[in-house]
């Protein structure tokens, strides 16, 4: 794709460009001639080169490139600005890589439109309707290096040989699943719309408990305040999508959009019909790699974190599921990319059930409005884990040697006829642990295992959901996002690094999600005791005893 | 208190394939730097194969396969595979070449490297080429799959690497047709390069490389010009069959 850099006589200011005719005929509707002073195959390079500019190189002495021949446009002014016009409103609030804008125009079966593309985003440019970027800039020096897409730095950019534009060009190998962005890659940044009209929102009725309602009516509060961004502490199981519903109603009602991330696609799935029962007549879209709603308009949008890195201010309100976990927390990537999804103006939402400590000192300092939920939504307590050491617990499952309180927790399961969830640290444990279930007189159980390379994954964990399985051993890809009502979790080797505290009380809340099922029980089974599991524990009964002072808590007699 | 811990004490080097961190000598073979699961889902061809296209074979009788025994002799060139084109070999070769993954080429050029070594230790190689794309298809996909892996391999070999053929035709993708279409559809496409003097090349012991073999009508396309001109020794080397 060839570029140009020029200038506008007797003004200051830089242009890019790709269609250097839609320029000159533009600029000289407005009574000005350029001067082209650059041109290039690879955008970074005219990026660069506007960035870098020094004022001496600018027309003074400096010959401006000779254009042999300028083309013909393929459509007259008018019907430019209105193909312009079209597009625009379909790429509102859009942030895409070249291949992208392509795939997304094939999706909406705009295929005529390649001859006359050049000269529409031209346009767009000049309107100041969209910016272009490359997608690396590698000019500068080394640390200075960024992929305009996702915005890592340095530490996923590579520098290759490329053919593309025949020159070095830098790529980033964060965000190469949504499309490789490169350094001859234009990047585009089409602006949100301005446009928002109120309307009706309909919604099914929910009946919210005493507690959910407090916290509902802080966060309406919270919207109409001048802060950012709110933290929801709520346990496992205390109902946060439908916590949600009254904020999503609100914002919707004044014709905003909005968009629930959460790190995982299992959890997109799950959500997405979920929401989509409660709010019958929005669009509901569900975005992740490999969706097929990719590229459509919605008004209510359910993505994983990396989807947003394709958006540019377009959502009002954004709801982050599950902040503190894998891939989201400490991933300044991601969280780059979601404040960029976010209009200015725009509100958060970080909803967790285990709040590093940083963020809750900033809660009571109150750097972060916050609000706590300490109870479920049935009432029930919060299951308190039973810690138990087995010494040399994996020597012994590998040679399938009997394990007392394992045995016994397998016996438990089945008395209750409840549904065993049993969580290991690594991949290679899975087969090993169904292995030793079998050989140890529960060969009768209808088992699986799973974990994240597995193929028919989604296809095990709708077994496990509809309880054609009674015993599921997974790696911690279900820690978060799974409800089985029946559930009984062992965490074996809870003494693994990978386990911390969060993991814990995440594995810990798949236990006791129905009222109607009591009889639910975790179980950590480690080699040692360590500081994980002791502050898991910690913060389970803490949020209990809290949960009884403020009187949310209607049985007691529901563990032992 | 992590933060410094994992800079004294770095973890050792994750599976080059997926980011599982497993414990692994830095000189192992590249085998050894594989996590359990993503060798269980390559099929490596090990053992006894064909001898002149490297497919597995179960009986030792016949030193070529079926295929190969019904195509004429003398347009015979050995090839070597790595492992089969199924399950985590096709998934990894998709990211490589059409996501555009170029970390790839290292783990993939030092297996095949492994492999060459292995099986060709007694052929004295001079120099080491590779399957040319056409310049279209070269500036849509901005890489040469098959030239960053013959570059890795060079590295490990000590070999140089030329570009010896040049693509003339532009030929629609060879992974979207028949085993009939794909034998006829290559007729003439490769030419040599005339930077390079015929005479010192027909002096030549030529390794081509290539990432996925199927029927070989690209390799043998790809040596039929270097025969024309007297270079007797040409090996190929895949790296999925």
């Amino acid at each position: 794709m060839e570029m140009f850099v020029y200038q506008v006589i007797e003004s200051n200011q830089l242009y890019l460009s790709l269609c250097i005719e839609v320029d000159r005929v533009y600029w000289r509707k407005r009574g000005a001639d350029i001067a082209i002073l650059f041109s290039t195959s690879s955008i970074g390079e005219a990026y660069s080169w506007i960035q870098n500019r020094k004022d001496q190189y600018i027309m003074n002495g400096k010959k401006p490139v000779a254009l042999s021949k300028y083309h013909q446009l393929f459509l007259s002014w008018s019907s430019l600005e209105q193909e312009a016009e079209k597009l625009f409103n379909l790429l509102q609030g859009r942030a895409l890589l070249w291949s992208e804008l392509i795939s997304f125009l094939h999706k909406k079966n705009i295929i005529n439109i390649k001859l006359t593309l050049l000269p529409i985003l031209q346009l767009l440019y000049l309107e100041n309707r969209m910016e272009i970027k490359p997608g690396v800039t590698c000019n500068d020096v080394i640390y200075r290096w960024t992929c305009h897409r996702c915005m890592s730095d340095r530490k996923y950019l590579r520098m290759t040989d490329c053919a593309t534009c025949g020159k070095q060009c830098s790529m980033c190998e964060q965000c190469i699943w949504l499309g490789r962005s490169r350094t001859c890659t234009p990047f585009f940044l089409f602006a949100p719309s301005s446009i928002k009209k109120e309307k009706l929102i309909s919604v099914k009725p929910l009946s919210l408990t005493a507690a959910q309602q407090k916290v509902c009516e802080q966060i309406l509060s919270f919207t109409q305040s001048e802060e950012k961004q709110f933290l929801l502490w709520a346990v496992t199981g205390a109902g946060k999508t439908e916590m949600m519903v009254p904020v999503i109603a609100q914002i919707r009602s004044e014709g905003k959009k909005i968009c629930w991330v959460t790190p995982r696609k299992d959890v997109v799935h799950e959500l997405q019909p979920r929401i989509k029962r409660i709010f019958p007549q929005e669009r509901v879209l569900a975005l992740y790699g490999g969706s097929s709603d990719l590229w459509m308009e919605g008004d209510i949008v359910i993505a994983t974190a990396h989807q947003l890195w394709r958006y540019f201010q377009a959502f009002d309100l954004i709801i982050v599921d599950e902040v503190d976990a894998f891939p989201l927390y400490q991933n300044i990537a991601l969280e780059k990319g979601i404040e960029r999804a976010l209009s200015t103006g725009g509100k958060m939402i970080l909803l967790t059930a285990t709040p590093p400590r940083q963020w809750l000192e900033w809660s009571r300092s109150g750097k972060l409005p916050s609000a706590t939920l300490s109870a479920r939504y049935h009432g029930h307590p919060l299951p308190v884990p039973k810690l138990i050491q087995e010494r040399r617990l994996w020597d012994k499952i590998e040679n399938r040697k009997p394990i007392t309180p394992f045995n016994h927790f397998i016996k438990q399961v089945i008395t209750y006829q409840g549904q065993a969830l049993i969580f290991v640290p690594e991949i290679r444990r899975v087969k090993q642990v169904l292995e030793w279930i079998r050989e140890n007189g529960h060969g009768h159980l209808a088992m699986a295992g799973v974990y994240s390379q597995m193929s028919n994954r989604e296809e095990v964990i709708r077994r496990f959901r509809n309880v054609e399985l009674d015993c599921l051993v997974t790696t911690t890809i279900l820690e978060r996002g799974v409800t089985v009502p029946k559930c009984f979790v062992m965490v074996l080797g809870a003494d693994n690094l990978l386990f911390d505290q969060a993991a814990l009380i995440q594995m810990a809340g798949r236990v006791g999600r129905s009222s109607t099922y009591p009889y639910g029980e975790v179980w950590f089974l480690a080699t040692e005791r360590t500081e994980g599991q002791l502050q898991a524990k910690k913060q389970i009964t803490y949020l209990n005893r809290l949960a009884k002072k403020e009187g949310f808590i209607r049985k007691e007699a529901y563990y032992q | 208190m992590r933060r410094w811990w994992s800079t004294l004490f770095p973890l050792s080097k994750p599976c080059w394939f997926c980011s599982t961190p497993i414990r692994s000598l830095p000189f192992a073979c590249i085998w050894k730097q594989i996590c359990f699961t993503c060798q269980e889902h390559f099929m490596r061809i090990n053992g006894s194969v064909c001898q002149k296209c490297g497919r597995p074979m179960v009986e030792e009788e016949n030193p070529a396969c079926l295929d190969c025994s019904q195509i004429d002799s003398s347009t015979f060139t050995p090839n070597r595979s790595v492992v089969l084109y199924q399950g985590q070999a096709k998934k990894i070769i998709q990211i490589f070449k059409y996501r555009g993954q170029e970390r790839l080429a290292v783990p993939l050029g030092r297996w095949m490297a492994e492999v060459c070594f292995q099986y060709y230790r007694s052929v004295p190689f001079s120099l080491i080429t590779y399957v040319p794309l056409h310049e279209n298809r070269l500036k849509q996909r901005g890489f040469n799959q098959a030239e960053l892996l013959a570059q890795v391999m060079g590295r490990q070999l000590r070999l140089p690497v030329q570009k010896l053929l040049i693509r003339r035709r532009e030929t629609s993708s060879q992974s979207q047709r028949s085993r009939k279409e794909r034998l006829q559809a290559l007729q003439h496409a490769f030419i040599l390069n005339e930077e390079f003097d015929s005479t010192w090349l027909s002096r030549q012991c030529v390794l081509l490389v290539d990432d996925v073999y199927t029927t070989g009508s690209t390799l043998r396309e790809c040596v039929k010009p270097l025969s024309e001109i007297g270079v007797k020794q040409v090996y190929t080397i895949t790296f999925a069959r």
